[in-house]
């Protein structure tokens, strides 16, 4: 922590929507850089694309690093149709079969991974205990391993398709000086997103791959529609769904469909929703800005995601072994106690819990009250002595999931169904 | 006057001390300034206005340019789809080139808005934009990709394999079920990638697999068969992919962010659309209360310029109004008040210094002058008072000399007491004169308002200098034409009388040889008035013309030879037009040396009624004049020869009498002895004449009480007929005027 340049929240707001800038224009301009220090184009989302760890990364592992950070639809798009464009892909394990099936990306060396074993049986086995139960859809483990025909599956091969890193149970966030706190696991519940109560405070994340299950599961929360398999929709219960969507929407339910973290927290400080999708460095960062935002635990379960780091197809030599050298930097320990201030979890935490404070293990992992005042990724104060993390600790809250973040059969369908509910 | 409180009068003071030239020029000064201060104001207010309303037209020019942006992105978002339907470059073009022009317009609206809220929409719209105008391009690339797996490069497969098949499968059924599967293959692709039938996308699949069984069934293992399946395949794969990442970009990337951009723009126009109306309504306010404070400002400067007028009006105008109008008190004789503004060093004060000088001045005057005037009546008193007291003896030796005359004398002694008689007559002429002028000069002289039979005034004239005139040889004649048979006016007849004896006196005196005449003339006024114009004309000596102004001012004549030679007092002319000044009259003269003298007096009197008239004949008839009486009198007299005079007098008339010495006695004596009148003085020790008849008659007194007194005004006959008196005598007593009261009043007479 000592050692972590303290950047105020403007700044680094700043300095990423310069850091677009800058990739966009290295992408038009093709110089190559010096070939003694290769230069990593790393693409992704804000979640974990920030100035602190990139600044980290290039004087830990002399390497040059550009950072890409885009709206997650946007990211996912761009790396499926154009591998040549990153070098690596951080983003969510639903990018995972577009990508493969696009040929975007390569298969991982597993024994190129210096921390490979540290990693938990999550992304393994799509477990966090023998207790918790599997969410639907795509987990993690499902398609992990690339299997000997060039599909993905559980099996291990010592090749992947990504590199297990950040993780989180998702829901959605609410500003409680609008919306009575309620009881995490017990009282909070998905079907808030389409109460009547908050017509027109309401937001969603503009990526179908995210957005369509915080519907669904809204939906099938108010006891509007079931799934057979809410991971793998049908298209009659996509129109469905989507019919009633485009209800709301009509009816004016939705205030905004954001398409990045910044977006998602303008949203909430200036109270343009009251409740919305969420990340959680989304939630950390309304909060250290004043606003009182509760990241539910609904009793329906979370929707989780794990994080994926893919290689591009078209990338090789000595940048690649600068992709491995920052893979295995991520897994080192500091960048997973780094996030974990944002509310993420590490594929390998007992070897990132050294680097954190022992309050900030209890909070972030153990879901303990906070023993002090516990600073964000900002150097802001964003978590108050006594407070207790919403959901509880790591195992609890992924012991409760409903579903993964997925790329669904029928998922070109849902694009249209998107399109129709945005332009609604 | 209130007296101002006392920092009031040390201000004033203070202000007093400025000169007027210099308060004006303040005056000007502050007048001008307002106008200045209300010139600024007013230009301040309307450069206020003015700038209102520029940014409200430049507010709502950059709200024009929001709605132009809204408009642009549903354009925009229109030609995107337009372009997934035919790839059209025409519409490519047009997209960039409506992109450009909406970043523009973006650009300036980020110049324009500094307000902060404005601005952080602003921020939001560059940054959506700017995210959307970079997936632009990769539109056309997408596209393109895009007709290659899903239309393009599916048909080239699809015809390559149909020939394939039919080249290498043998029999008919065999070639029909592989083509069936081929072409079903194919078709579902089609219905999957241009219908968006998604359940097509699973059986094209199907039917490729089968394909792929059905030839291993059939021992096809032509590699070209089989890689054109397999390429197919794979085709398809990408067919699927670049088909999602169009929609991707289209459906959700671009989408979300044109919607995002649509949201912000929105709220963006509603905020400015807000703000405008607000602008509007502030400027309205801005305008309203520009106007107010121009109003007030005028308000305000109205008091001002009211005190500044009360100012002067005060300071100056009142206090030179108060100047003037205590000098005219000074002229007037009033010295009572301070000059005001003496305290005053500007000039109101120097002219107040002025006006206290003239008031000490004037004021030295009128002292001087109530001196001398009081001299004058001491002087008058003096003579007034010294001729009476000398007239008393006279009366005494004249009375005496009468009495003594009528004793048997000597022829020569006759001559002599007749001597005696005119000397004393003259003397007595003398003091009368003498009287006269101080009475006239005092202001005591009255005058009587009777009846004036004028036939009888000129027959008395005529009587009186026919004779005189007869002695020096000359001619008198006297003529009255009356207008409208004009025989009484109304006047004072002694003083008349007195005028015309003196112009006439003079005119025989002055007169050796030639002619006297008096003319009368009456002209006939209006409302019953009648003028008389006496002339009295002479050939006489004449007067200089020198002399002329003299000859009015008492004690001279025309030189002092004059007196040598013709003697008098030269009272009479300066008496006589003192008199004519009394009624309202003056006396005129014309004449020239060695050709005689005209002297006229002309007269404006009121012509007197009938009853007037009847009254006056009545008092005045002819009454006979009796002798000798049968009564008894009491005489109230405190003067010796007074009473020795009087009642030899009354002893020849046969008249007993009693004697008292004062009013007292008098009273005491009625109190036991009866009379048939009293004779009573005026002027007595004890008690006066007026006040012991007033006693008597408040006793109940009824015998008549007849006044003697040589005070023969109209004002001392009033008095003594209401202290009861019933008659009077003058002094000296004369015998037919003493007869003719008697005649009167007693009505126990012997004929």
């Amino acid at each position: 922590m000592g050692s972590v340049k303290k950047i105020e929240r403007r700044t680094f707001l700043k300095n990423s929507v310069k850091s677009v800038g800058a990739g966009i224009g290295l992408l038009s301009a093709p110089a190559i850089i010096a070939q003694k220090t290769p230069t990593l184009r790393v693409m992704g989302t804000h979640v974990t694309l920030q100035e602190e760890l990139r600044k980290l990364a290039i004087k830990e592992l002399k390497i040059n690093i550009e950072f890409q950070p885009m709206g997650s639809a946007a990211v996912l798009q761009k790396a499926a149709a154009e591998p040549g464009s990153f070098d690596l892909y951080e983003q969510w394990s639903d990018s995972i079969n577009v990508l493969w099936q696009a040929k975007a990306i390569q298969p991982i060396e597993t024994n190129r991974l210096e921390h490979w074993s540290e990693i938990n049986q999550l992304p393994k086995t799509g477990r966090i205990s023998k207790e918790a139960k599997i969410g639907a859809g795509d987990s993690p483990n499902k398609i992990l391993f690339v299997q000997k025909d060039g599909t993905l599956g559980g099996k291990d091969t010592g090749k992947i398709s990504f590199m297990p890193y950040v993780h989180n149970v998702d829901s959605f966030g609410y500003n409680t000086s609008k919306i009575p706190k309620g009881v995490a696991y017990e009282t909070e519940s998905w079907s808030w997103l389409l109460d009547e109560k908050y017509s027109g405070k309401v937001g969603l994340i503009n990526a179908p791959t995210i957005g369509i299950f915080d519907a669904a599961l809204a939906a099938q929360a108010s006891g509007l529609m079931t799934f057979k398999d809410i991971g793998n929709m049908t298209i009659q219960e996509i129109d469905k769904l989507f019919l009633i969507l485009k209800n709301k929407k009509q009816a004016g339910h939705f205030a905004g469909f954001w398409t990045s973290v910044p977006q998602s927290v303008e949203y909430m400080v200036k109270e343009r929703v009251w409740l919305e999708s969420m990340f959680s460095p989304g939630v950390t960062t309304s909060n250290g800005a004043g606003v009182p935002v509760t990241y539910a635990s609904p009793k329906e379960g979370y929707r989780a995601w794990y994080g994926v780091m893919c290689l591009s197809t078209k990338t090789s030599g000595h940048v690649l072994d600068a992709a491995y050298k920052y893979m295995n930097w991520w897994l080192s320990g500091y960048p997973g106690a780094f996030i974990a201030r944002q509310g993420y979890y590490i594929s390998n935490p007992s070897t990132s819990k050294p680097k954190m404070s022992e309050a900030e293990w209890n909070y972030w992992y153990e879901g303990k009250a906070a023993s002090i005042d516990l600073k964000g990724t900002d150097g802001r104060i964003s978590v108050k002595a006594g407070s207790v993390r919403d959901g509880g600790s790591y195992v609890k809250r992924f012991s409760n999931i409903a579903v993964w973040n997925t790329v669904m059969d029928n998922y070109d369908y849902s694009l249209d169904k998107w399109y129709e509910l945005l332009n609604t | 006057m209130v007296r101002a409180p006392k920092y009031l009068v040390m201000g004033k003071s203070l202000v007093n001390q400025i000169s007027i030239k210099l308060k004006i020029t303040i005056g000007f000064v502050i007048f001008f300034a307002l106008f200045i201060l209300q010139f600024l104001f007013s230009a301040r207010a309307i450069n206020r206005i003015d700038d209102r309303v520029n940014s409200l037209a430049s507010f709502s020019e950059t709200t024009s340019i929001v709605l132009q942006v809204n408009k642009d992105i549903s354009e925009i978002q229109r030609l995107v789809l337009a372009f997934g339907q035919t790839g059209g470059s025409g519409i490519y073009e047009n997209l960039e080139a409506r992109f450009k022009t909406m970043e523009k317009s973006i650009d300036l609206l980020q110049a324009e808005l500094k307000n902060e809220e404005l601005a952080g929409l602003v921020k939001e719209l560059v940054l959506v934009s700017s995210h959307y105008g970079k997936n632009i391009p990769s539109l056309r690339t997408l596209f393109k990709s895009k007709e290659l797996y899903t239309n393009e490069l599916p048909m080239e497969i699809y015809n390559k394999g149909e020939v394939l098949l039919s080249k290498h499968i043998k029999t008919k059924h065999e070639k029909e079920h592989a083509s069936g599967l081929w072409s079903g293959a194919f078709f579902h692709a089609m219905r999957f990638f241009v219908h968006k039938d998604y359940n097509s996308k699973k059986e094209a699949i199907l039917r490729a697999r089968d394909l792929r069984n059905h030839l291993s069934s059939l021992k096809v293992y032509n590699e070209e068969i089989r890689s054109v399946v397999r390429d197919f395949e794979d085709t398809f794969e990408k067919g699927t992919i670049s088909n999602r990442n169009y929609s991707a970009l289209v459906n959700v990337v671009m989408s979300g962010d044109a919607t995002e951009f649509t949201s912000v723009a929105g709220k963006l126009k509603d905020l400015m659309l807000r703000i405008l109306e607000a602008k509007k309504k502030e400027s309205q306010d801005e305008i309203g209360d520009s106007y107010r404070q121009i109003l007030i400002s005028l308000l305000f400067f109205i008091p001002i310029i009211i005190g500044m007028i009360f100012f002067y009006n005060n300071n100056i105008s009142k206090v030179l109004k108060e100047i003037t109008s205590t000098f005219n008190e000074f002229l007037s004789n009033d010295f009572q008040h301070e000059v005001p503004g003496l305290n005053r060093s500007d000039e109101i004060g120097v002219l107040a210094k002025a006006a206290d000088n003239f008031k000490s001045l004037s004021f030295r005057f009128q002292i001087e002058k109530e001196k001398a005037e009081n001299l004058a009546r001491i002087k008058s008193d003096f003579l007034a008072n010294m001729s009476h007291e000398i007239r008393t003896p006279m009366n005494g030796m004249l009375g005496m000399v009468s009495h003594i005359k009528e004793t048997p004398v000597t022829e020569e002694q006759s001559s002599m007491l007749d001597t005696i008689t005119s000397c004393g007559d003259s003397l007595l002429t003398i003091l009368n004169d003498i009287l006269d002028l101080s009475k006239a000069e005092s202001g005591k002289l009255e005058l009587e308002d009777r009846p004036i039979n004028l036939f009888k005034l000129l027959d008395e004239l005529k009587f009186l200098f026919q004779m005189k005139a007869k002695e020096k040889g000359l001619d008198f004649n006297c003529q009255f034409v009356p207008e409208d048979k004009i025989e009484f006016v109304k006047g004072d007849v002694t003083r008349i009388k007195q005028i015309l004896i003196n112009l006439i006196s003079n005119a025989i005196k002055f007169t050796e040889k030639g002619e006297v005449s008096l003319s009368v003339e009456t002209t006939l006024q209006e409302q019953g008035q009648v003028t008389l114009q006496f002339s009295v004309r002479d050939t006489g000596i004449g007067i200089s013309e020198e002399n002329l102004e003299l000859i009015f001012n008492a004690f001279s004549q025309s030189d002092s030879s004059t007196t040598r030679r013709f003697g008098g007092t030269g009272l009479g002319l300066s008496i006589s037009q003192k008199l004519a000044t009394l009624m309202n009259s003056e006396i005129f003269v014309d004449s020239h040396i060695g050709e005689g003298s005209l002297f006229t007096l002309s007269l404006k009197l009121k012509v007197p009624s009938e009853n007037e008239i009847i009254e006056f004949n009545r008092d005045t008839s002819v009454v006979e004049f009796i002798t000798a009486f049968d009564a008894h009198c009491l005489v109230v007299e405190d003067n010796e020869i007074n009473i020795k005079v009087l009642t030899k007098r009354l002893d020849k008339l046969g008249i007993t009498y009693d004697i008292a010495l004062n009013g007292q006695e008098a009273i005491e004596i009625t109190d036991y002895k009866k009379h048939d009148c009293i004779l009573m003085d005026l002027q007595m020790p004890v008690l006066d004449g007026l006040s012991a008849s007033r006693e008597l008659r408040k006793r109940g007194y009824t015998k008549p009480i007849i006044a003697m007194t040589a005070n023969v005004q109209q004002s001392d006959k009033d008095a003594c007929a209401s202290a009861g008196m019933d008659d009077f005598v003058g002094k000296p007593i004369k015998k037919d005027e003493l007869i003719a009261v008697f005649t009167r009043r007693l009505n126990k007479m012997v004929s």
